[in-house]
């Protein structure tokens, strides 16, 4: 598997690893008072826990890989593999403006502005899961 | 999924007739990856001019004695 391929699934795992049990447990709180009128006090500890955690797990991870996969690591993006990672973002990009719009609505819904800003950083992991997920899809296909 | 694209190519052989010149060395060469080697070679990538350019002067021949339009 070529040196970016590894990134990007580091990447995609760790995204959806660490949000989605953020998500999770943001859910169940939501969940638990029945209104988007606010959220469990432990949020922004969590969302700064969930920061920590990506940032740790996605540095031991990336660092694991490029010692495994020896001078590939070194080597600059070719033709290809920017053709894959352009059209991956744009893919990414798509994804992010379709969620935010969609979390547009929880302020119909009448969310507070930290469900707000919640549903922002669930669209902007959306992007970046789509982001990922196209780029180990353009490496599998060729470009 | 995308049709491969209609250019067919005599890499393969060509490595061949080098010695059996790698995938890496190729690649190595013309300052790509080896995976995108084998892409071009399977068809699953057209590169681009220049790139076409740099893997027919590694095999010193033309670029239409590499790369052909299929149809």
């Amino acid at each position: 598997m070529p040196f970016r391929e590894k990134s990007a699934w580091i990447s995609l795992l760790a995204t959806t690893g660490v949000w989605g049990t953020y998500f999770w447990i943001i859910s169940q709180g939501l969940l638990e008072r029945g209104s988007l009128a606010g959220l469990p006090a432990n949020t922004v500890g969590l969302f700064i826990g969930g920061v920590v955690a990506i940032v740790i797990i996605q540095i031991i991870l990336a660092i694991a890989v490029a010692v495994v996969s020896g001078r590939q690591a070194d080597t600059p993006m070719d033709e290809r593999e920017r053709l894959i990672d352009l059209k991956a973002a744009r893919a990414g990009f798509y994804a992010l403006n379709g969620a935010a719009f969609c979390v547009s609505g929880l302020w119909l819904a009448g969310a507070s502005p930290l469900v707000m800003a919640n549903g922002i950083l669930l669209a902007m992991v959306v992007g970046e899961v789509v982001h990922s997920g196209g780029k180990i899809v353009g490496y599998r296909r060729g470009a | 999924m995308a049709a491969p694209p209609p250019i067919r190519n005599q890499i393969r052989r060509l490595r061949f007739d080098h010695g059996e010149m790698t995938q890496q060395a190729l690649a190595d060469a013309i300052g790509m990856t080896r995976q995108t080697i084998v892409a071009i070679e399977q068809g699953k990538y057209s590169p681009s001019l220049e790139a076409a350019f740099r893997i027919s002067r590694v095999f010193g021949v033309g670029v239409e004695d590499v790369f052909g339009w299929e149809g």
